[in-house]
Protein backbone atom coordinates (compact mmCIF):
# COMPACT_ATOMS: atom_id res chain seq x y z
CA UNK A 1 0.00 0.00 0.00
CA UNK A 2 1.70 3.07 -1.33
CA UNK A 3 1.27 5.97 0.96
CA UNK A 4 -0.98 9.44 -0.29
CA UNK A 5 1.25 12.36 -1.60
CA UNK A 6 -1.65 14.58 -1.64
CA UNK A 7 -4.20 14.42 0.88
CA UNK A 8 -7.78 17.09 1.40
CA UNK A 9 -9.75 17.03 4.43
CA UNK A 10 -12.91 18.35 3.50
CA UNK A 11 -11.69 21.52 0.83
CA UNK A 12 -14.34 23.82 0.25
CA UNK A 13 -14.26 27.26 -1.68
CA UNK A 14 -16.82 29.24 -1.56
CA UNK A 15 -17.23 32.77 -4.14
CA UNK A 16 -19.82 35.12 -2.68
CA UNK A 17 -22.60 32.61 -2.70
CA UNK A 18 -21.20 30.00 -5.25
CA UNK A 19 -19.80 27.18 -3.84
CA UNK A 20 -17.11 25.64 -6.05
CA UNK A 21 -15.57 23.15 -4.55
CA UNK A 22 -17.68 21.05 -1.79
CA UNK A 23 -16.28 18.85 0.49
CA UNK A 24 -13.76 17.42 -1.26
CA UNK A 25 -11.37 14.60 -0.06
CA UNK A 26 -8.73 13.71 -2.69
CA UNK A 27 -6.08 11.24 -2.10
CA UNK A 28 -3.35 10.60 -4.60
CA UNK A 29 -0.69 7.71 -4.27
CA UNK A 30 2.78 8.17 -4.45
CA UNK A 31 4.03 7.35 -7.97
CA UNK A 32 0.56 7.99 -9.72
CA UNK A 33 -0.82 9.47 -12.57
CA UNK A 34 -3.93 10.99 -11.16
CA UNK A 35 -6.39 12.33 -13.79
CA UNK A 36 -9.03 14.95 -12.17
CA UNK A 37 -11.63 15.03 -13.83
CA UNK A 38 -14.81 16.91 -14.50
CA UNK A 39 -16.75 19.23 -17.15
CA UNK A 40 -15.92 23.18 -17.39
CA UNK A 41 -16.77 24.90 -14.46
CA UNK A 42 -16.69 21.92 -12.03
CA UNK A 43 -14.09 23.31 -9.32
CA UNK A 44 -11.08 21.54 -11.37
CA UNK A 45 -9.30 24.53 -11.44
CA UNK A 46 -10.35 26.58 -8.11
CA UNK A 47 -9.21 23.21 -6.67
CA UNK A 48 -5.91 22.94 -8.42
CA UNK A 49 -5.43 26.86 -7.04
CA UNK A 50 -5.99 25.41 -3.67
CA UNK A 51 -4.01 22.69 -3.82
CA UNK A 52 -1.09 25.28 -4.83
CA UNK A 53 -2.12 28.26 -2.33
CA UNK A 54 -3.20 30.64 -4.74
CA UNK A 55 -6.06 30.57 -3.23
CA UNK A 56 -7.03 30.51 0.46
CA UNK A 57 -9.90 27.14 0.55
CA UNK A 58 -13.02 28.31 2.66
CA UNK A 59 -12.91 25.46 4.82
CA UNK A 60 -10.88 22.33 4.85
CA UNK A 61 -7.03 21.77 4.88
CA UNK A 62 -4.53 20.67 2.15
CA UNK A 63 -1.51 18.33 2.77
CA UNK A 64 0.91 17.97 0.51
CA UNK A 65 3.56 15.19 1.80
CA UNK A 66 2.31 14.95 4.60
CA UNK A 67 2.85 18.52 5.61
CA UNK A 68 -0.24 21.09 6.04
CA UNK A 69 0.19 23.37 2.82
CA UNK A 70 -1.04 26.50 5.26
CA UNK A 71 1.39 25.91 7.69
CA UNK A 72 4.29 25.02 5.27
CA UNK A 73 3.92 26.74 2.36
CA UNK A 74 7.27 26.92 1.18
CA UNK A 75 8.91 23.74 1.69
CA UNK A 76 5.78 21.97 0.27
CA UNK A 77 5.78 24.33 -2.91
CA UNK A 78 9.70 23.69 -3.07
CA UNK A 79 8.64 20.35 -4.21
CA UNK A 80 5.92 21.02 -6.58
CA UNK A 81 6.02 22.01 -10.60
CA UNK A 82 2.90 23.03 -11.75
CA UNK A 83 1.27 24.15 -15.17
CA UNK A 84 -2.05 26.11 -14.34
CA UNK A 85 -4.41 26.66 -17.32
CA UNK A 86 -2.25 28.24 -19.98
CA UNK A 87 1.18 28.66 -19.73
CA UNK A 88 3.33 31.50 -18.11
CA UNK A 89 5.57 33.15 -20.27
CA UNK A 90 7.35 36.55 -21.29
CA UNK A 91 6.79 36.64 -24.92
CA UNK A 92 9.47 39.19 -25.26
CA UNK A 93 12.25 36.99 -23.95
CA UNK A 94 13.79 33.40 -25.40
CA UNK A 95 12.79 30.28 -24.16
CA UNK A 96 16.06 29.95 -22.76
CA UNK A 97 15.57 33.36 -20.53
CA UNK A 98 12.62 32.27 -19.40
CA UNK A 99 13.90 29.75 -17.35
CA UNK A 100 16.17 32.00 -16.10
CA UNK A 101 14.03 34.35 -14.62
CA UNK A 102 12.46 31.60 -12.83
CA UNK A 103 15.64 29.84 -12.19
CA UNK A 104 17.27 33.14 -11.00
CA UNK A 105 14.27 33.42 -8.22
CA UNK A 106 15.18 30.15 -6.60
CA UNK A 107 18.33 28.25 -5.72
CA UNK A 108 18.03 25.70 -8.60
CA UNK A 109 21.50 24.95 -10.72
CA UNK A 110 21.91 26.87 -13.88
CA UNK A 111 22.62 23.33 -15.98
CA UNK A 112 18.89 22.65 -14.79
CA UNK A 113 18.19 24.88 -17.79
CA UNK A 114 19.85 22.72 -20.26
CA UNK A 115 18.23 19.46 -18.54
CA UNK A 116 14.60 20.55 -19.03
CA UNK A 117 15.12 22.08 -22.14
CA UNK A 118 16.30 18.57 -23.50
CA UNK A 119 13.75 16.84 -22.02
CA UNK A 120 10.69 18.83 -23.50
CA UNK A 121 12.59 18.75 -26.76
CA UNK A 122 13.14 22.42 -26.96
CA UNK A 123 16.66 22.85 -27.09
CA UNK A 124 16.65 23.72 -30.90
CA UNK A 125 15.00 26.99 -30.69
CA UNK A 126 15.73 27.71 -26.91
CA UNK A 127 17.10 31.22 -28.26
CA UNK A 128 14.54 31.98 -29.68
CA UNK A 129 12.04 34.80 -29.01
CA UNK A 130 8.82 33.08 -27.50
CA UNK A 131 6.63 34.69 -29.76
CA UNK A 132 7.74 33.48 -32.16
CA UNK A 133 7.01 29.84 -30.59
CA UNK A 134 4.02 27.54 -31.76
CA UNK A 135 1.18 26.36 -29.11
CA UNK A 136 2.62 23.19 -28.46
CA UNK A 137 6.00 24.74 -28.27
CA UNK A 138 4.99 27.39 -25.23
CA UNK A 139 3.08 24.51 -23.99
CA UNK A 140 6.43 22.58 -23.54
CA UNK A 141 8.00 25.48 -22.24
CA UNK A 142 5.26 25.65 -19.63
CA UNK A 143 6.20 22.21 -19.15
CA UNK A 144 9.96 22.89 -18.61
CA UNK A 145 9.14 25.40 -16.18
CA UNK A 146 7.08 23.43 -13.70
CA UNK A 147 10.32 20.70 -14.18
CA UNK A 148 13.20 23.26 -13.37
CA UNK A 149 12.81 22.75 -10.01
CA UNK A 150 13.01 18.56 -9.69
CA UNK A 151 9.43 18.41 -8.59
CA UNK A 152 8.42 15.70 -6.88
CA UNK A 153 4.78 16.41 -7.46
CA UNK A 154 3.61 17.82 -10.89
CA UNK A 155 0.33 19.67 -11.10
CA UNK A 156 -1.14 20.01 -14.50
CA UNK A 157 -4.10 22.11 -15.24
CA UNK A 158 -5.52 21.41 -18.32
CA UNK A 159 -2.31 20.17 -19.83
CA UNK A 160 -3.12 19.74 -23.45
CA UNK A 161 -5.80 22.57 -23.77
CA UNK A 162 -5.63 24.05 -26.90
CA UNK A 163 -3.48 21.77 -28.63
CA UNK A 164 -3.92 19.91 -32.07
CA UNK A 165 -3.50 15.91 -32.18
CA UNK A 166 -0.19 15.79 -32.86
CA UNK A 167 0.69 18.12 -30.26
CA UNK A 168 -1.55 16.11 -28.02
CA UNK A 169 0.30 13.19 -28.34
CA UNK A 170 3.80 14.70 -27.79
CA UNK A 171 3.03 16.11 -24.03
CA UNK A 172 1.39 12.64 -23.49
CA UNK A 173 4.23 10.96 -23.81
CA UNK A 174 5.96 13.22 -22.07
CA UNK A 175 3.58 12.53 -19.25
CA UNK A 176 3.80 9.09 -19.06
CA UNK A 177 7.28 9.14 -19.45
CA UNK A 178 8.15 11.39 -16.08
CA UNK A 179 7.00 8.62 -13.39
CA UNK A 180 8.84 6.19 -15.00
CA UNK A 181 11.95 8.12 -15.29
CA UNK A 182 11.93 10.23 -12.41
CA UNK A 183 9.46 8.75 -10.14
CA UNK A 184 7.36 12.31 -10.07
CA UNK A 185 4.05 11.89 -9.30
CA UNK A 186 1.37 13.70 -11.77
CA UNK A 187 -1.94 15.58 -11.18
CA UNK A 188 -3.64 16.24 -14.18
CA UNK A 189 -6.88 17.54 -14.60
CA UNK A 190 -8.67 17.83 -17.67
CA UNK A 191 -12.21 17.34 -19.45
CA UNK A 192 -10.73 15.29 -22.02
CA UNK A 193 -12.02 12.09 -20.70
CA UNK A 194 -10.33 9.92 -23.48
CA UNK A 195 -6.90 11.41 -23.17
CA UNK A 196 -6.67 11.00 -19.29
CA UNK A 197 -7.93 7.18 -20.10
CA UNK A 198 -4.78 6.76 -21.86
CA UNK A 199 -2.35 7.79 -19.37
CA UNK A 200 -4.10 7.83 -15.56
CA UNK A 201 -3.40 5.52 -13.12
CA UNK A 202 -6.04 6.84 -10.75
CA UNK A 203 -9.18 8.61 -11.51
CA UNK A 204 -11.12 11.46 -9.71
CA UNK A 205 -14.32 12.60 -10.87
CA UNK A 206 -15.56 16.03 -9.58
CA UNK A 207 -18.77 17.69 -10.48
CA UNK A 208 -20.62 21.17 -9.14
CA UNK A 209 -17.87 20.60 -6.39
CA UNK A 210 -18.60 17.50 -5.61
CA UNK A 211 -16.35 14.62 -5.71
CA UNK A 212 -18.03 11.63 -7.96
CA UNK A 213 -15.84 9.08 -7.70
CA UNK A 214 -11.86 7.97 -6.87
CA UNK A 215 -9.88 5.00 -6.98
CA UNK A 216 -8.08 3.10 -9.83
CA UNK A 217 -8.82 3.37 -13.36
CA UNK A 218 -9.37 -0.64 -13.08
CA UNK A 219 -12.13 0.23 -10.37
CA UNK A 220 -13.76 2.71 -11.73
CA UNK A 221 -14.43 0.33 -15.09
CA UNK A 222 -15.21 -2.70 -12.88
CA UNK A 223 -17.70 -0.56 -11.11
CA UNK A 224 -20.01 -0.10 -13.85
CA UNK A 225 -21.24 -3.04 -16.28
CA UNK A 226 -20.17 -4.29 -20.04
CA UNK A 227 -22.43 -4.59 -22.39
CA UNK A 228 -23.02 -7.14 -25.11
CA UNK A 229 -25.32 -6.02 -28.18
CA UNK A 230 -26.60 -8.79 -30.45
CA UNK A 231 -28.31 -8.01 -33.29
CA UNK A 232 -31.41 -10.64 -34.03
CA UNK A 233 -33.72 -11.77 -36.78
CA UNK A 234 -36.51 -12.70 -34.44
CA UNK A 235 -36.99 -9.63 -31.49
CA UNK A 236 -39.04 -11.47 -29.37
CA UNK A 237 -38.21 -14.41 -28.96
CA UNK A 238 -34.36 -13.58 -28.27
CA UNK A 239 -36.14 -11.92 -25.52
CA UNK A 240 -38.09 -14.63 -24.43
CA UNK A 241 -34.66 -16.75 -24.37
CA UNK A 242 -32.72 -14.24 -22.49
CA UNK A 243 -35.94 -13.64 -20.21
CA UNK A 244 -35.46 -17.51 -19.10
CA UNK A 245 -31.61 -17.15 -18.82
CA UNK A 246 -32.44 -13.95 -16.19
CA UNK A 247 -30.44 -11.98 -18.51
CA UNK A 248 -30.95 -7.84 -18.42
CA UNK A 249 -31.22 -6.15 -21.07
CA UNK A 250 -32.34 -3.37 -23.27
CA UNK A 251 -34.21 -3.40 -26.22
CA UNK A 252 -32.28 -0.28 -28.32
CA UNK A 253 -33.85 -0.13 -31.96
CA UNK A 254 -34.96 -2.34 -34.56
CA UNK A 255 -33.51 -6.28 -33.52
CA UNK A 256 -31.33 -4.79 -31.50
CA UNK A 257 -30.62 -5.66 -27.69
CA UNK A 258 -27.84 -4.34 -25.46
CA UNK A 259 -27.54 -6.83 -22.55
CA UNK A 260 -25.42 -6.04 -19.11
CA UNK A 261 -22.54 -8.75 -19.00
CA UNK A 262 -19.84 -9.08 -16.68
CA UNK A 263 -17.32 -10.66 -18.78
CA UNK A 264 -16.71 -11.54 -22.28
CA UNK A 265 -17.25 -14.45 -21.61
CA UNK A 266 -20.41 -14.08 -20.95
CA UNK A 267 -20.87 -12.77 -24.68
CA UNK A 268 -20.24 -16.26 -25.85
CA UNK A 269 -22.72 -17.97 -23.49
CA UNK A 270 -25.31 -15.31 -24.91
CA UNK A 271 -24.30 -16.47 -28.13
CA UNK A 272 -24.61 -20.33 -27.40
CA UNK A 273 -27.96 -19.59 -25.85
CA UNK A 274 -29.46 -17.54 -28.49
CA UNK A 275 -28.04 -20.12 -31.10
CA UNK A 276 -29.66 -23.04 -29.65
CA UNK A 277 -32.75 -21.74 -29.51
CA UNK A 278 -32.96 -21.27 -33.13
CA UNK A 279 -32.40 -17.51 -33.53
CA UNK A 280 -29.94 -16.32 -36.00
CA UNK A 281 -27.44 -13.46 -34.45
CA UNK A 282 -26.42 -11.41 -37.22
CA UNK A 283 -24.07 -9.28 -35.35
CA UNK A 284 -22.34 -9.86 -31.83
CA UNK A 285 -20.84 -6.61 -29.91
CA UNK A 286 -19.01 -6.87 -26.79
CA UNK A 287 -18.97 -3.13 -25.62
CA UNK A 288 -16.71 -2.19 -22.55
CA UNK A 289 -18.08 1.64 -21.59
CA UNK A 290 -15.32 4.04 -22.01
CA UNK A 291 -14.96 6.44 -19.77
CA UNK A 292 -16.97 9.06 -21.53
CA UNK A 293 -19.88 6.56 -20.87
CA UNK A 294 -18.88 6.22 -17.17
CA UNK A 295 -18.83 9.52 -16.80
CA UNK A 296 -21.98 10.32 -18.66
CA UNK A 297 -23.85 8.04 -16.40
CA UNK A 298 -22.43 9.11 -13.44
CA UNK A 299 -23.26 13.24 -13.93
CA UNK A 300 -26.37 12.70 -15.82
CA UNK A 301 -27.62 10.54 -12.58
CA UNK A 302 -26.76 13.32 -10.66
CA UNK A 303 -29.09 15.51 -12.68
CA UNK A 304 -31.40 13.81 -12.94
CA UNK A 305 -32.05 12.96 -9.23
CA UNK B 1 17.15 39.58 2.19
CA UNK B 2 18.57 37.08 0.05
CA UNK B 3 15.14 36.31 -1.70
CA UNK B 4 14.66 39.86 -2.75
CA UNK B 5 17.45 40.01 -4.30
CA UNK B 6 17.08 36.93 -6.43
CA UNK B 7 13.58 38.67 -7.35
CA UNK B 8 15.64 41.69 -8.35
CA UNK B 9 17.99 39.49 -10.46
CA UNK B 10 15.09 37.76 -12.32
CA UNK B 11 13.50 41.17 -13.14
CA UNK B 12 16.76 42.46 -14.41
CA UNK B 13 16.21 40.04 -17.17
CA UNK B 14 12.62 40.42 -17.49
CA UNK B 15 12.72 43.89 -18.47
CA UNK B 16 14.83 43.52 -21.33
CA UNK B 17 13.41 44.42 -24.51
CA UNK B 18 10.80 45.82 -22.69
CA UNK B 19 9.01 49.35 -23.99
CA UNK B 20 9.59 49.92 -20.09
CA UNK B 21 13.32 50.48 -20.30
CA UNK B 22 13.09 52.58 -23.65
CA UNK B 23 10.72 54.66 -22.03
CA UNK B 24 13.19 55.65 -19.52
CA UNK B 25 15.44 57.79 -21.81
CA UNK B 26 12.46 58.50 -24.37
CA UNK B 27 10.13 60.50 -21.60
CA UNK B 28 12.89 62.72 -20.63
CA UNK B 29 14.30 63.00 -23.78
CA UNK B 30 11.64 64.53 -24.76
CA UNK B 31 10.93 67.07 -22.40
CA UNK B 32 14.58 68.27 -22.99
CA UNK B 33 14.39 68.68 -26.90
CA UNK B 34 10.67 70.22 -26.42
CA UNK B 35 12.09 73.06 -24.11
CA UNK B 36 15.31 72.90 -25.99
CA UNK B 37 13.41 73.76 -28.66
CA UNK B 38 11.20 76.32 -26.98
CA UNK B 39 14.38 78.33 -25.39
CA UNK B 40 16.54 78.26 -28.32
CA UNK B 41 13.36 79.97 -30.70
CA UNK B 42 11.77 82.01 -27.83
CA UNK B 43 14.06 82.12 -24.97
CA UNK B 44 15.48 85.48 -25.52
CA UNK B 45 12.22 87.25 -25.16
CA UNK B 46 11.43 85.37 -21.91
CA UNK B 47 14.94 86.19 -20.39
CA UNK B 48 14.82 89.97 -18.64
CA UNK B 49 17.94 91.90 -17.60
CA UNK B 50 20.61 89.50 -16.34
CA UNK B 51 18.84 86.44 -15.28
CA UNK B 52 20.69 83.48 -15.09
CA UNK B 53 19.72 81.88 -18.29
CA UNK B 54 21.07 78.18 -16.23
CA UNK B 55 18.37 79.04 -13.62
CA UNK B 56 15.29 79.84 -16.29
CA UNK B 57 16.18 76.99 -18.37
CA UNK B 58 16.63 74.20 -15.94
CA UNK B 59 13.41 75.41 -13.44
CA UNK B 60 11.37 75.54 -16.81
CA UNK B 61 13.16 71.64 -17.76
CA UNK B 62 12.51 70.36 -14.11
CA UNK B 63 8.74 71.65 -13.71
CA UNK B 64 7.81 71.02 -17.48
CA UNK B 65 9.14 67.05 -15.94
CA UNK B 66 7.66 67.18 -12.55
CA UNK B 67 3.93 68.67 -13.59
CA UNK B 68 3.30 66.64 -16.57
CA UNK B 69 5.72 64.47 -17.36
CA UNK B 70 6.73 62.55 -14.38
CA UNK B 71 2.96 61.51 -13.19
CA UNK B 72 2.43 60.57 -16.89
CA UNK B 73 6.18 58.87 -16.82
CA UNK B 74 5.61 57.18 -13.46
CA UNK B 75 1.87 55.75 -14.21
CA UNK B 76 2.98 54.25 -17.73
CA UNK B 77 6.36 52.63 -16.10
CA UNK B 78 4.83 50.97 -13.20
CA UNK B 79 1.72 49.99 -15.41
CA UNK B 80 4.40 48.55 -18.06
CA UNK B 81 6.48 47.27 -15.03
CA UNK B 82 2.86 45.19 -13.47
CA UNK B 83 1.47 44.48 -16.89
CA UNK B 84 4.29 42.03 -18.17
CA UNK B 85 3.45 39.47 -15.32
CA UNK B 86 -0.17 40.03 -16.30
CA UNK B 87 -0.60 39.69 -19.39
CA UNK B 88 0.38 35.66 -19.47
CA UNK B 89 -0.98 35.26 -16.31
CA UNK B 90 2.66 35.07 -15.21
CA UNK B 91 1.82 35.65 -11.21
CA UNK B 92 0.48 32.03 -10.46
CA UNK B 93 3.52 30.39 -11.92
CA UNK B 94 5.42 33.31 -9.81
CA UNK B 95 3.62 32.61 -6.34
CA UNK B 96 3.92 28.77 -6.63
CA UNK B 97 7.57 29.26 -6.70
CA UNK B 98 8.94 28.89 -2.82
CA UNK B 99 9.71 32.44 -2.51
CA UNK B 100 7.34 35.18 -0.45
CA UNK B 101 5.18 37.19 -2.28
CA UNK B 102 6.73 40.05 -0.79
CA UNK B 103 9.76 39.52 -2.26
CA UNK B 104 8.79 39.66 -5.84
CA UNK B 105 6.14 42.81 -5.24
CA UNK B 106 9.62 44.42 -3.73
CA UNK B 107 11.80 43.87 -6.42
CA UNK B 108 9.07 45.35 -8.93
CA UNK B 109 8.70 48.60 -7.02
CA UNK B 110 12.69 48.43 -7.16
CA UNK B 111 12.49 47.87 -10.81
CA UNK B 112 9.78 51.03 -10.84
CA UNK B 113 12.31 53.16 -8.86
CA UNK B 114 15.35 51.87 -10.93
CA UNK B 115 13.54 53.20 -14.04
CA UNK B 116 12.80 56.46 -12.35
CA UNK B 117 16.31 56.98 -11.28
CA UNK B 118 17.62 56.42 -15.22
CA UNK B 119 15.30 58.64 -16.44
CA UNK B 120 15.92 61.32 -13.65
CA UNK B 121 19.70 61.01 -14.53
CA UNK B 122 18.82 61.27 -18.42
CA UNK B 123 16.59 64.50 -17.33
CA UNK B 124 20.15 65.81 -15.66
CA UNK B 125 22.23 64.97 -17.96
CA UNK B 126 19.85 66.36 -20.88
CA UNK B 127 19.80 69.78 -18.68
CA UNK B 128 23.92 70.10 -18.73
CA UNK B 129 24.27 69.11 -22.51
CA UNK B 130 20.95 71.38 -23.17
CA UNK B 131 22.38 74.07 -21.60
CA UNK B 132 25.59 73.65 -22.42
CA UNK B 133 24.61 74.11 -26.18
CA UNK B 134 22.48 77.02 -25.72
CA UNK B 135 25.61 79.14 -26.42
CA UNK B 136 25.93 78.50 -29.94
CA UNK B 137 23.14 81.03 -30.23
CA UNK B 138 24.51 84.71 -29.40
CA UNK B 139 22.73 87.06 -27.23
CA UNK B 140 22.07 84.56 -24.14
CA UNK B 141 24.89 85.31 -22.65
CA UNK B 142 24.97 82.17 -21.48
CA UNK B 143 28.31 81.17 -21.55
CA UNK B 144 28.38 84.25 -19.06
CA UNK B 145 26.97 81.89 -16.34
CA UNK B 146 28.40 78.44 -14.65
CA UNK B 147 25.75 75.53 -15.15
CA UNK B 148 24.91 76.41 -11.27
CA UNK B 149 23.74 79.41 -11.55
CA UNK B 150 25.65 83.12 -11.90
CA UNK B 151 29.26 83.22 -11.85
CA UNK B 152 29.35 86.40 -10.45
CA UNK B 153 27.45 84.76 -6.83
CA UNK B 154 28.52 82.13 -5.11
CA UNK B 155 27.15 79.14 -6.56
CA UNK B 156 25.51 77.77 -2.99
CA UNK B 157 22.82 80.95 -3.70
CA UNK B 158 22.32 79.32 -7.14
CA UNK B 159 22.08 75.90 -6.00
CA UNK B 160 19.62 77.13 -2.91
CA UNK B 161 17.36 79.19 -5.65
CA UNK B 162 16.67 75.87 -7.84
CA UNK B 163 16.47 73.46 -4.85
CA UNK B 164 12.77 73.23 -4.61
CA UNK B 165 12.43 72.91 -8.28
CA UNK B 166 14.33 69.75 -7.25
CA UNK B 167 12.06 68.66 -4.63
CA UNK B 168 9.41 69.21 -6.44
CA UNK B 169 10.29 67.10 -9.29
CA UNK B 170 12.15 64.33 -7.68
CA UNK B 171 10.85 64.37 -4.10
CA UNK B 172 7.43 63.12 -4.90
CA UNK B 173 8.40 60.40 -7.47
CA UNK B 174 9.40 57.63 -5.29
CA UNK B 175 5.93 58.01 -3.81
CA UNK B 176 3.99 58.41 -7.08
CA UNK B 177 5.82 54.95 -8.04
CA UNK B 178 4.26 53.19 -5.44
CA UNK B 179 1.16 54.63 -4.99
CA UNK B 180 0.73 53.80 -8.77
CA UNK B 181 1.71 50.16 -8.16
CA UNK B 182 -0.32 49.62 -5.31
CA UNK B 183 -3.37 50.13 -7.46
CA UNK B 184 -2.32 47.98 -10.08
CA UNK B 185 -1.71 44.79 -7.71
CA UNK B 186 -5.70 45.71 -5.79
CA UNK B 187 -7.52 42.51 -6.26
CA UNK B 188 -10.89 41.94 -5.64
CA UNK B 189 -10.50 38.80 -3.82
CA UNK B 190 -7.46 39.98 -2.30
CA UNK B 191 -7.74 40.45 1.67
CA UNK B 192 -4.92 43.32 1.44
CA UNK B 193 -7.24 45.28 -0.93
CA UNK B 194 -8.31 47.44 2.22
CA UNK B 195 -4.67 47.99 2.97
CA UNK B 196 -3.87 48.53 0.04
CA UNK B 197 -6.49 51.25 0.62
CA UNK B 198 -5.25 53.33 3.98
CA UNK B 199 -1.95 52.89 1.83
CA UNK B 200 -3.00 54.93 -1.26
CA UNK B 201 -4.89 57.58 1.04
CA UNK B 202 -2.02 58.22 3.38
CA UNK B 203 0.44 58.21 0.34
CA UNK B 204 -1.98 60.54 -1.31
CA UNK B 205 -1.37 62.35 1.88
CA UNK B 206 2.16 62.64 1.95
CA UNK B 207 2.46 63.42 -1.91
CA UNK B 208 0.01 66.49 -1.35
CA UNK B 209 2.59 67.41 2.11
CA UNK B 210 5.66 67.47 -0.06
CA UNK B 211 3.88 69.73 -3.26
CA UNK B 212 2.82 71.75 -0.24
CA UNK B 213 6.37 71.70 1.10
CA UNK B 214 8.11 72.27 -2.05
CA UNK B 215 5.82 75.19 -2.10
CA UNK B 216 6.53 77.00 0.86
CA UNK B 217 10.18 76.39 0.10
CA UNK B 218 9.45 78.31 -3.13
CA UNK B 219 7.93 81.12 -1.15
CA UNK B 220 10.41 81.26 1.24
CA UNK B 221 12.82 81.20 -0.90
CA UNK B 222 11.41 83.88 -3.24
CA UNK B 223 10.81 86.53 -0.33
CA UNK B 224 14.98 85.38 0.83
CA UNK B 225 16.00 86.32 -2.29
CA UNK B 226 13.23 89.28 -3.04
CA UNK B 227 15.79 91.27 -4.34
CA UNK B 228 17.28 89.10 -7.16
CA UNK B 229 13.77 88.01 -7.59
CA UNK B 230 12.19 91.58 -8.73
CA UNK B 231 15.79 92.19 -10.71
CA UNK B 232 15.10 88.93 -12.28
CA UNK B 233 11.54 90.59 -13.29
CA UNK B 234 9.45 87.36 -13.19
CA UNK B 235 8.10 85.69 -10.25
CA UNK B 236 9.48 82.19 -9.63
CA UNK B 237 6.45 80.21 -9.06
CA UNK B 238 3.05 81.81 -9.83
CA UNK B 239 0.80 79.77 -7.75
CA UNK B 240 -2.49 80.59 -10.13
CA UNK B 241 -0.62 79.33 -12.67
CA UNK B 242 1.72 76.23 -11.21
CA UNK B 243 -2.02 75.29 -9.32
CA UNK B 244 -3.72 75.18 -12.62
CA UNK B 245 -1.23 73.28 -14.56
CA UNK B 246 -1.31 70.83 -11.36
CA UNK B 247 -4.78 70.73 -11.57
CA UNK B 248 -5.20 69.45 -15.30
CA UNK B 249 -2.21 67.68 -14.62
CA UNK B 250 -3.84 65.40 -12.13
CA UNK B 251 -6.72 65.23 -14.14
CA UNK B 252 -5.00 63.96 -17.01
CA UNK B 253 -2.95 61.56 -14.82
CA UNK B 254 -6.10 60.06 -13.40
CA UNK B 255 -7.82 59.53 -17.20
CA UNK B 256 -4.11 58.10 -18.23
CA UNK B 257 -3.85 55.61 -15.12
CA UNK B 258 -7.41 54.35 -15.24
CA UNK B 259 -6.84 53.85 -19.25
CA UNK B 260 -3.90 52.04 -18.24
CA UNK B 261 -5.56 49.83 -15.51
CA UNK B 262 -7.85 49.28 -18.45
CA UNK B 263 -4.64 48.19 -20.40
CA UNK B 264 -4.11 45.89 -17.68
CA UNK B 265 -7.21 44.40 -16.86
CA UNK B 266 -9.16 44.21 -19.69
CA UNK B 267 -7.50 41.92 -21.74
CA UNK B 268 -8.54 39.13 -22.59
CA UNK B 269 -6.18 37.10 -20.96
CA UNK B 270 -6.66 39.67 -17.45
CA UNK B 271 -5.45 38.59 -14.33
CA UNK B 272 -8.33 36.33 -12.89
CA UNK B 273 -10.04 37.76 -9.44
CA UNK B 274 -9.82 34.03 -8.25
CA UNK B 275 -6.29 33.07 -8.64
CA UNK B 276 -4.77 36.63 -7.03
Amino acid sequence: MSTDIVTTTNLTRRFDDVTAVNNLNLMVPDGSIYGFLGPNGAGKTTTIRMLLGLIHPSEGEVCIFGKPLSAERKSVLARIGSLVESPAYYEHLTGRENLEVFRRLTDWPKSRIADVLKLVRLTDVQNRLVRTYSMGMKQRLGLAMALLGKPDLLILDEPTNGLDPAGITEIRELITRLPQEQGITVFLSSHLLSEVEQIATHIGIIQNGYLRFQGELSALHSETNEQVVVKVNRLNEAKQVLDQSGWKYVSNGAQKLSITAHSASDAAVINKQLVQAGIDVYHLLWERPSLEDIFLTLTNGENKS
Amino acid sequence: MNQLIQAIRSEQLKQKRTLALRLAFIAPLAIIVLQFYLLYQNGLTYLEGDQSPWVYWTRQTLQFWALLMAPLFITLETALVAQLDHKQQCWKQLFVLPISRWAIYGAKIIASLAFLALSTLTLLAGILVGGSICPLKAGFGIQRFNSVGRCTKPARDCVYWLLPDYCSAFLDSPVLVQLCHSSWYRHRHDRSRYICYQFRFSQLLSVGLIRAGSEQLCQRSISAHAITAIRSGRRCHPSGWRMAVFTTGCIVTTQFHTRCRSLITNNKKGPDVRAL
